[in-house]
């Protein structure tokens, strides 16, 4: 694994726009970023394969575990969710996709840092805008992404699965770009398996007494939604999910993965697992520095590093995992979002950024492999 | 040789459309339901059978020149095309027509605290 510095392709503002990368730029600050790129060898790409796969299965495992025990308030489902989350879980409502965002060196296994299960993004980026990249920076080169016909093939067996459902609408905040352009290309490769598409703003979602209803007061049969689960847990229509008319994509039980939360109980389930670090809900379980995380933290923030001796903030929203020593290329720390799409490896996307935690604001960067 | 790992076309419909058009062509068509409003059950009852009668909540908004009002009954759902194919196997408008007005759907439920946010991780 190595970090190449690369002459940007010309007009590569205009490439990516044509394919909906109209954030490439955010604050004056480059988001895209191919003036450089990393390169892998074919062995290190299946080590991150083999280790994602390995993830999700233990991932799965978990629900599974904490499902049967109970114990879903240790990921802090409210009590009155539990049973709605658990039947879904029971149900196996099938989920589409999500993000490990992986610490690599090219030597040591990768290790979890989180995992993004409900609403990860940077999805365009590393579908389609890398592709087009690889096609015209890297030619005859290849690249550890197949996530753009994994997700057409896994959008066609949901659709195969519920004959039933006539369209699918996708749900977001609209109003902001990233989320309007990830929901777009949601859209496309859900359209592309033959399922009718709609978009729908989440505040312009409808609850009619029995039913979730679209902007034309019809029942929503399924629903897309770029939205967390743990926010409309909090929301006025909260308690109406428990009537269960709607299938939704993620699927209720995708929760108890999506907060940081569940790195703890991966870490005592399978301690010492190569592909973990150590983590618990206490400062003291995991002694000398480590990285404290918000349960439902997004995108980085409010992540502290605490020296050895520096105590925590405390609370039931709080975890804290072990640190772990970012590989640095040029001052530059990399990390690996490695995406599953239907439960299996489909591809990775890179961000870097020069400090150790990965930001909003940390630039996306292409990939080969040779 | 070795399997590729990446995909083998890339190919687009949607995403990249210029935000209008995407607009479009995601317009919805008309096949909106609605049900009807009345001040009491017996004037329900009128238009509807004695269970399709339900006292109305606050789980719905009123729409049209009446709009906002709250208590009375409510009738059950119907397409308001009645012209749709759909439309033939709903409880349909009611018989006598005097209805306070027609409620759709409360909206706004979701989405308060994504207005500070975005949703993507």
């Amino acid at each position: 694994m190595r970090r190449e510095v690369l002459t940007p392709r010309l007009a590569w503002q205009a490439r990516v726009e044509a394919l909906g990368l109209d954030f490439h730029t955010t604050d004056g600050q480059p988001y895209w970023w191919e003036a450089a790129c990393y390169a892998f060898s074919a062995v290190e790409v299946d080590v991150l394969e083999a280790a994602t796969e390995t993830l999700h299965q233990m991932c799965l495992e978990a629900v599974d575990r904490l499902v049967a025990d109970g114990g879903l308030g240790r990921v802090q489902i409210p009590e009155k969710y539990r049973d709605w989350v658990a039947e879904s879980w029971r149900r196996r409502d099938p989920d589409l996709y999500g993000r490990f965002d992986l610490a690599f060196d090219g030597r040591s296994p990768p290790k979890l840092l989180e995992y993004n299960a409900d609403t990860p993004t940077a999805l365009l980026e590393a579908a389609v805008v890398q592709w087009y990249w690889l096609e015209q920076a890297k030619p005859g080169r290849d690249q550890f992404n197949s996530i753009h016909e994994r997700l057409i093939a896994a959008w066609t067996e949901l659709r195969e699965r519920h004959p039933k459902i006539s369209r699918v609408h996708f749900a977001g905040v609209y109003d902001a770009l990233e989320d309007l352009r990830t929901l777009e290309y949601m859209r496309d490769v859900c359209g592309q398996a033959g399922w009718p598409t709609e978009q729908l703003d989440i505040s312009k979602v409808g609850w009619n007494g029995r039913a979730f209803t679209d902007a034309a007061e019809r029942p929503i049969e399924a629903l897309f939604k770029l939205y967390p689960w743990e926010w409309m847990l909090q929301e006025n229509f909260g308690e109406d999910l428990l009537t269960d008319c709607t299938a939704f994509i993620e699927p209720p039980w995708k929760m108890v993965l999506s907060n940081k939360a569940i790195l703890p109980i991966l870490w005592e389930m399978f301690p010492d697992h190569p592909n973990l670090l150590p983590a618990s809900v206490e400062r003291a379980g995991v002694p000398g520095p480590c990285v404290e995380k918000p349960v439902h933290g997004r995108e980085g923030a409010d992540v502290r590093l605490l020296g050895a001796d520096e105590a925590g903030t405390g609370g039931a929203g709080r975890v804290y995992q072990a640190a772990y020593k970012l590989p640095v290329f040029d001052g530059i720390y990399p990390v690996i979002g490695s995406w599953v799409i239907a439960g299996r490896s489909a591809g990775i996307g890179m961000r870097e950024d020069t400090a150790p935690i990965t930001t909003n604001a940390s630039r996306f960067v292409p990939h080969y492999f040779a | 040789m070795a399997l590729s790992r990446r995909s083998k076309v890339v190919g687009l419909t949607l995403v990249g459309l210029p935000l209008g058009a995407v607009a479009l062509a995601t317009a919805l068509p008309q096949d909106q339901m609605r049900r009807n409003l009345y001040s009491d059950k017996a004037s329900c009852e009128r238009d509807y059978s004695s269970y399709q009668c339900e006292p109305s909540s606050s789980t719905s908004s009123s729409t049209g020149g009446h709009g906002g009002s709250s208590g009375g009954y409510h009738g059950p759902y119907y397409y308001a095309d009645r012209n749709s194919v759909a439309a033939r196997s709903d409880p349909g408008t009611g018989r006598t027509g005097q209805v306070t007005t027609t409620q759709t759907s409360m909206r706004g439920g979701f989405g308060s605290i994504g207005r500070a946010f975005s949703g993507g991780s």
